[in-house]
């Protein structure tokens, strides 16, 4: 579904350059994507390059096409994506701030079918109480599920969501996770998603992606492949134990750091 | 810049005048002839011809046209000097002042042609010009001498204050050097001679006064202290340098605020302050009382008298034709500002130019809307352009775009964006503009010492009638004359529009 | 499970609604402006009657100077006041969009500043910078540097890693640069000349006249056009960069497109009216109290209060003193500030 070839990216600044990852090669399927990785991996470095943020060197592929050589229309017609970070103080309300998802084809009169798209996005997310409100007036976590729903309604192939559970609660992290399966399914889109918590991954990703820190590719597949204790010792550092449930979804027990 | 141009001019005129002088023995004989001889003027090189007698008689003096002097400035001193000299037989003519230069260059080819004759000039009073060049460099030891103390007066300065002063005044400073034209009345070129300090005002008039009086009465600016910049604090250290006998502030500008200040250690110091008020807030009394004050203390109170004198006889004249209590009055327009898109503002009867306006006999129409306003005191109000064009007015009065006393010598062009104010929306139509009833005035006139022509000049302008026998230009020419080193044509007092200055 | 809303949002008449609130206060703002434009054309130092008014208007009749009267002098500076208050309005508006920050102004950005320094140029030592005859020349001073400053402010927006926060300090260091420039005139000015600059800065609506009316007015409608066409891009940029950028938006091109425009108005409406800036500050604060963030309604409802608030500053700066036209600048401040006030103390109350 989406292939990097060779990719390589470093911050550079007058003084030094900062290597992120070279000649980096990562397939990412149809489905539930998730990368893992500690941090300062390159995990959102990768996804704002694979979104066309930065400047790499080498080739991202899709089955669109090249994407590298695709202009930020053309991307934003079948991709989108959600940073990490988003320090956003617009006082536009919710309906508003979703609607603006759907940028690359508003026009000065809003048509009915994008209204109805919002709200039902709104809806499926559980947050159409909010409509109305002004966003600056939300907490963190109705803010971050405002940020998901104008990333989502766009009605996208493929989905680059940065750390999206991020503080959410448990109740919205579950609700997220299972509504991306469902579009998943219903749509057959790709979803790739950066986490931290690995039982999370593990109980919804398809597809895994390990970077460690080095920027490099350690391992790639399915969760029962991927989550190992020899993973978790080269890549995060720590000692833990892995139990398998019925369906052979491996939960992880982090006991220590190797450094203790 | 100016100042540089001018001293190398004078240097070159002065070495030019030397070298011409060197030549020649003087002895008697047949000088009989006609000689040429050349000199430096303001603008290159000034040519005459000079026919002698058997005696050395100078009988006729001719200076060739294809100068390059200042249209307008040279033409007086090239009428005026060469029949001086005939008359007099003395190369030591007067300075036609504003075209000294001219003047000088005149004299010196004169000079140049009687060396070439074989005559020395010395003998015809010919002396090298005093001022070698004009310096603006202030040099301690050029200060003039104090005179010894011998009697004490007390005066009343413009705010009431008692103040002692030692007599005779032989040095003082003063604030502005604007004050200076109230002085040399009274004491003539002492006025410079004496004068070792002053402060800037905000038209560079140091330096303004010094090209205007320096090629008068010789270099002063020697010893002449700034005391002070633009609207700022007083130097006290320089006023101390120059221990002026008494320092002379106006009280009008901002400059009696600053030498308050600094009132204590002048006292210790010996150095009275005495407040004079120009403008006052009588336009028709107040040069006067200044003058009598300045009398006062300069020992002059009889001259001052008789300045004060001649300005009354001025108020007076006005006066015995009863222009304020007229019903026919014309309605007058007053701004400050000579351009259709800078909107300046009026002044009512109450102030500025709106008091000349008012004893000229003319009615404001201005009044009707600021007589009662806290406007019609200090500044001014900017009027609805309509009210303008609504109330017609028979006379449109201008003053501040560009004409001001001594930046606009004789000679200087008025332009003719001076009057762009009449392409405003609507005024082609007015009465005023139709009938060429705009002027343009002298904005700093109705301030100063001369005050009074602004006034004079009105009243004959809105009553042409009652002041058909009155001649403004010869009672300016008298008042010169009798009281200033300058000639009343120094500077253009007033224009009308589609016509020549006067 | 999140708690229901009470209202239905199945069918999208709540949108409806919002839309239709927003186009019943343009109405408002639009009536409210218009009644400010005929009161400015009625109220005048000469009587002219509301009939006589329309008569002249709309067929060039009436007695003595009443048709030249309200159609050259009180109609362009009627639509003059309306006219310059939209482009401060417009420009404040995109300028703390842009920025994301609410209390930037076409002032933040030094044009004001430089206008006044070109003005003083003209006003103190004469100098004709762009050699035009010498009736207009401060206004083509005011304008040639309102101009330099915005491109000067254009090339350092188009320098690699600026900012939204250089760009507000490149503006400041503009502001403090062209102000010293102008002081340094101040000290050698005389006292007549600085007055006459004190004036120029207070503002005023004296110099419209129907030419420069047509300038301003094709000004403000060109930027008017191509921010509204944009307003969904520029509506993105009050989000931060990256998400900007993450909805198909270049942030870095959109601000500095905003940046040559909004100077663009200011500098003319500067140039003709002289300083009355406080408007950009307030007409945008009061906009997005009413209508939101939502570019569609921030850009008009702004450059509507904008217009309002200088035609009723007009209107007060006749009034005052009648037959004085009082400086606009001076009157804007004077009425703006307290509505101002009142507008931060009830959010604060809030």
């Amino acid at each position: 579904m989406l292939k990097t070839k060779n990719l390589t990216f470093s911050y550079r600044s007058k003084i030094k350059e900062l290597a992120v990852f070279k000649d980096l090669n990562v397939s990412c399927k149809k489905g539930f994507n998730v990368i893992l990785g500690p941090n300062g991996a390159g995990k959102s470095t990768l996804l704002k390059s694979i979104f066309g943020l930065l400047n790499y060197d080498g080739t991202i592929w899709c089955g669109e096409g090249c994407v590298t050589e695709m202009s930020m229309d053309d991307k934003t017609k079948f991709m989108s994506y959600l940073p990490q970070i988003d320090i956003s103080t617009s006082s536009l309300s919710v309906f508003e701030m979703v609607l603006l998802g759907l940028l690359p084809g508003l026009r000065q009169r809003v048509k009915k079918e994008d209204v109805r798209q919002v709200v039902n996005m709104l809806e499926a997310l559980n947050i159409a109480h909010l409509t109305e409100r002004n966003f600056s007036e939300l907490s963190g976590g109705q803010k971050k599920m405002v940020f998901i729903a104008q990333t989502l309604v766009r009605d996208p192939k493929i989905i680059l969501l940065d750390e999206p559970v991020n503080s959410l609660d448990l109740q919205r992290q579950l609700e997220l996770c299972f509504f991306l399966k469902k579009i998943i399914e219903d749509k057959e889109i790709s979803v790739i998603v950066v986490l931290h918590d690995i039982n999370l991954a593990a109980r919804f990703a398809d597809h895994l992606i390990v970077l460690n820190d080095r920027g490099e590719l350690y391992s790639t597949g399915s969760p029962e492949e991927v989550v190992t204790e020899t993973m978790l010792k080269e890549v995060y550092g720590v000692v833990a134990s892995i139990h398998h449930d019925a369906e052979g979804t491996p939960t992880v027990s982090a006991l220590k750091s190797v450094n203790n | 810049m100016r100042k540089i141009f001018a001293m190398i001019l004078c240097l070159s005129l002065t070495i030019g005048v030397i070298a011409g002088c060197s030549q020649g023995d003087g002895s008697k004989g047949d000088y009989a002839g006609t000689y040429e001889g050349t000199a430096e003027g303001y603008h290159g090189d000034i040519r005459v011809e000079v026919t002698l007698d058997d005696d050395g008689k100078i009988t006729e003096i001719k200076v060739d046209e294809n100068h390059n002097e200042t249209k307008g400035i040279a033409e007086v001193p090239i009428e005026k000097i060469p029949k001086a000299i005939l008359d007099t037989q003395s190369l030591s003519v007067d300075a036609v002042s504003g075209a000294t230069l001219t003047g000088d260059g005149i004299v010196g080819a004169v000079a140049d042609a009687l060396t070439k004759a074989g005559l020395d000039p010395a003998k015809y009073d010919f002396t090298e010009k005093r001022s070698d060049k004009i310096t603006y460099e202030f040099d301690k030891d050029a200060l003039p001498e104090k005179e010894p103390k011998t009697g004490s007066v007390t005066v009343t300065d413009a705010r009431g204050r008692e103040v002692e002063i030692g007599l005779p005044v032989s040095t003082y400073a003063m604030s502005t050097m604007d004050v200076i034209d109230y002085i040399v009345p009274l004491i003539g070129e002492d006025a410079f001679s004496k004068l070792v300090g002053s402060g800037q005002d905000g038209g560079n008039g140091l330096q303004g006064y010094a090209e205007l009086y320096t090629p008068i009465v010789g270099e002063y600016m020697n010893h002449v202290g700034q005391i002070s910049d633009h609207n700022a604090p007083f130097d006290l250290e320089m006023i101390l340098a120059v221990e002026p006998d008494v320092i002379i502030v106006n009280s009008a500008m901002g400059a009696h605020r600053y030498v308050m200040e600094v009132e204590s250690q002048l006292a210790e110091a010996g150095i009275p302050i005495v407040l004079i008020d120009i403008p006052g807030k009588d336009q028709t009394t107040s040069v006067q009382d200044t003058l009598k004050l300045l009398g006062q203390i300069f020992e002059q109170e009889d001259k001052a008298k008789e300045v004060a004198t001649f300005i009354d006889d001025q108020y007076a004249l006005l006066e015995s034709k009863n222009l304020t209590e007229r019903t026919d009055k014309p309605t007058v327009y007053y701004e400050k500002s000579g351009y259709s898109e800078i909107y300046g503002v009026t002044s009512p009867s109450a102030s500025g130019w709106g008091t000349s306006i008012a004893i000229a006999g003319g009615d404001n129409i201005a009044d009707p809307l600021l007589a009662d306003t806290a406007a019609s005191k200090g500044g001014g109000s900017t009027i609805d352009p309509e009210y303008i064009i609504e109330s017609d007015p028979d006379f449109i009065i201008l003053t501040g775009s560009g004409l001001g006393w001594m930046d606009n010598h004789k000679g200087s062009e008025p332009g003719v964006a001076k009057f762009d104010i009449v392409n405003r929306t609507g005024w082609k139509d007015l009465k005023a503009v139709k009938n060429n009833n705009v002027y343009e005035f002298s904005h700093t006139t109705n301030r100063s010492l001369y005050g009074f022509q602004a006034a004079l000049r009105m009243a004959q302008i809105f009553y042409p009638e009652e002041f058909k026998d009155v001649d403004v230009d010869a009672i300016m020419k008298e008042f010169f004359d009798k009281y200033t080193l300058l000639d009343s044509d120094v500077t253009i007092w007033d224009v009308r529009i589609n016509e020549g200055s006067k | 499970m999140a708690v229901k809303s009470s209202v239905s949002y199945d069918d999208h008449s709540f949108y409806d609604r919002i839309v239709k609130r927003r186009a019943v206060i343009i109405t408002a703002l639009l009536i409210l402006a218009l009644i400010f434009f005929v009161l400015n054309i009625y109220i005048g130092s000469s009587d002219i009657s509301l009939s006589d008014v329309f008569q002249a208007i709309f067929y060039g009749e009436g007695q003595g100077n009443n048709v030249m009267i309200i159609r050259k002098i009180r109609a362009p500076m009627s639509l003059m006041a309306l006219a310059v208050g939209a482009s401060l309005g417009i420009g404040g508006c995109e300028i703390q969009t842009i920025l994301r920050n609410p209390i930037a102004s076409p002032y933040t950005l030094g044009i004001t500043n430089a206008a006044t320094f070109g003005a003083a140029l003209g006003l103190i030592l004469n100098t004709n910078v762009l050699k035009v005859s010498e009736a207009i020349m401060v206004t083509t001073n005011a304008f040639f540097f309102a101009l330099l400053a915005s491109v000067g402010i254009y090339i350092f927006s188009s320098r690699q890693g600026s900012n939204r926060n250089s760009i507000v300090l490149f503006g400041i260091a503009l502001n403090f640069l062209f102000s010293a420039l102008t002081m340094i005139l101040q000290y050698v000015s005389d006292d007549e000349d600085l007055k006459s600059l004190v004036f120029w800065n207070m503002g005023s609506l004296l110099k419209t006249n129907w030419k420069k009316l047509g300038i301003v007015l094709c000004a403000l409608v060109f930027v008017s056009v191509i921010f509204y066409k944009n307003a969904w891009k520029l509506t993105a940029m009050t989000l931060d960069d990256t998400k900007a950028q993450s909805l198909g938006v270049n942030p870095q091109k959109l601000r500095r497109m905003v940046i040559l425009l909004t100077s663009l108005i200011t500098a003319f409406a500067v140039s003709f009216v002289g300083s009355i800036g406080f408007v950009g500050l307030i007409a945008p604060h009061v906009a997005r109290q009413l209508v939101g963030e939502d570019q569609r309604f921030f850009i008009p409802v702004s450059a509507l209060i904008g217009s309002v608030v200088v035609a009723f500053a007009f209107i007060v700066s006749k009034l005052i003193i009648p037959g004085v036209i009082l400086p606009i600048g001076l009157v804007t401040a004077i009425v703006g500030i307290p509505v101002f006030l009142t507008i931060i103390f009830n959010k604060m109350g809030d």
